[in-house]
């Protein structure tokens, strides 16, 4: 591999592995190799040329497609704060569970919040006014994997919770009794668990907005 | 942010508070009423017939229907094997305790009463018998009928089976003729 090749690669090293990424590798290498070509027919030696060629680009990270400067640590302190909110919300929420004996959604979105807000603590800590490139499409391929995510959990677990509480009536023969407010409760409550869990892609789903908000526009 | 932040703080406030209500108030609010209810189901005069109403089958050969039927039938604290001949419909319950350690009146009360539920439940049942240490009872359902009503199913509703079951047991010469 020539060195100009090596150089095209490092520079990309960060990037998606994308068609389009891999056009724009090939289309900068070109540029480079005409480049070369065009100080070395103005008298450079080689090992000179490929310096001053070099040099003449030192990032890809403002051409590529998606690419934002952004205040990075403001816009990570945000994403983490957002979870933070919406793990609070998702806590209360699992809090009336304890009553039907489901302790653990509880303890878990409890110990969530703890971990949202140790890393929001730590990030605010962190020089807000620290800039880097940051990928939108990235951040808006993760919330729709996210929500693709859940949704697939939400159904699944919906569709099982349907098969195993009302299903047995047709395995065992044996009819489910919905005898009063905590039998009701005790079934409500399969259902409820899988639902408000919704509030993570929700979450995550703002991302991209946050994104926007802390592009430096300068 | 200072906005949200001051948002996280009341959510997290609400949220210990929620938390200690449910922990502190309504769990133990909550676990007492239900000591107060198991404990009037291990106690025929008390039990509530619309607890074992799920388990009604037409046959005595199921016998996980028959064990969570007996776990929520008085007595339900003594451990005990079951044994069913299903070609007699025969159901046997050997009790692995002994009459003196749970209470003579209480335990002969408590059988028939689980009798007739048993047998009320089970279409095809005949005869029960329970087995303790040092002592045997058999009830068979020709008898039961002939003390209770010879449809038993039909005592199925918590106002008749209260007025035809449960009232009969509070007289003590009524149970004593079981063992006669």
């Amino acid at each position: 591999m020539d060195e100009l090749k090596k150089y095209t690669e490092a520079l990309f090293a960060h990037q998606p592995q994308t068609s389009k990424v891999q056009d724009l590798k090939d289309e900068i290498y070109g540029n480079l190799l005409a480049k070369k070509q065009d100080l070395i027919s103005q008298g450079y030696a080689e090992s000179e040329a490929i310096v001053k060629t070099k040099d003449s680009i030192l990032s890809v990270d403002n051409i590529i497609e998606g690419n934002q400067l952004t205040y990075i640590n403001r816009f990570k302190t945000e994403c983490w704060q957002t979870l933070l909110l919406y793990g609070s919300v998702l806590w209360i929420l699992s809090i009336p569970t304890i009553i039907m004996a489901r302790i653990p959604f509880s303890i878990i979105t409890f110990f969530t919040v703890i971990f949202f807000g140790i890393s929001y603590l730590n990030s605010k800590k962190n020089n807000q006014d620290e800039v880097a490139f940051v990928n939108g499409n990235r951040y808006k391929k993760m919330s729709r994997t996210v929500w693709i995510i859940w949704f697939i959990f939400f159904v699944v677990s919906t569709v099982t919770v349907t098969a195993v509480m009302f299903g047995s009536n047709i395995w065992f023969a044996r009819p489910i009794r919905i005898t009063g407010p905590y039998a009701f409760a005790s079934v409500a409550v399969r259902y409820y668990i899988p639902a408000v869990t919704v509030l993570l892609p929700i979450a995550i789903g703002s991302f991209p907005k946050m994104l926007a908000n802390n592009e430096r526009k300068d | 942010m200072d906005k949200r932040n001051k948002l996280i703080i009341v959510l997290l406030i609400i949220g210990v508070l929620a938390f200690c209500t449910v922990q502190f108030i309504i769990i133990p609010h909550n676990k007492a009423k239900q000591d107060e209810y198991n404990a009037r189901q291990n106690d025929s005069l008390t039990h509530d017939i619309e607890n074992i109403l799920s388990y009604k089958s037409a046959y005595i050969g199921d016998a996980s229907n028959n064990a969570n039927l007996f776990t929520r039938l008085p007595l339900n604290s003594v451990p005990r094997k079951f044994k069913i001949d299903p070609d007699d419909c025969f159901l046997t319950i050997y009790y692995l305790d002994t009459l003196r350690n749970i209470g003579e009146t209480k335990v002969h009360r408590d059988l028939v009463y689980n009798s007739v539920s048993a047998m009320a439940l089970i279409d095809n049942l005949k005869q029960i018998t329970y087995g303790f240490s040092g002592a045997t009872f058999i009830f068979t359902r020709e008898e039961i009928e002939n003390s209770f009503d010879h449809d038993l199913s039909s005592l199925l509703n918590k106002e008749t089976w209260n007025e035809k079951v449960q009232s009969k047991l509070h007289d003590s010469d009524f149970v004593s003729r079981f063992y006669e």
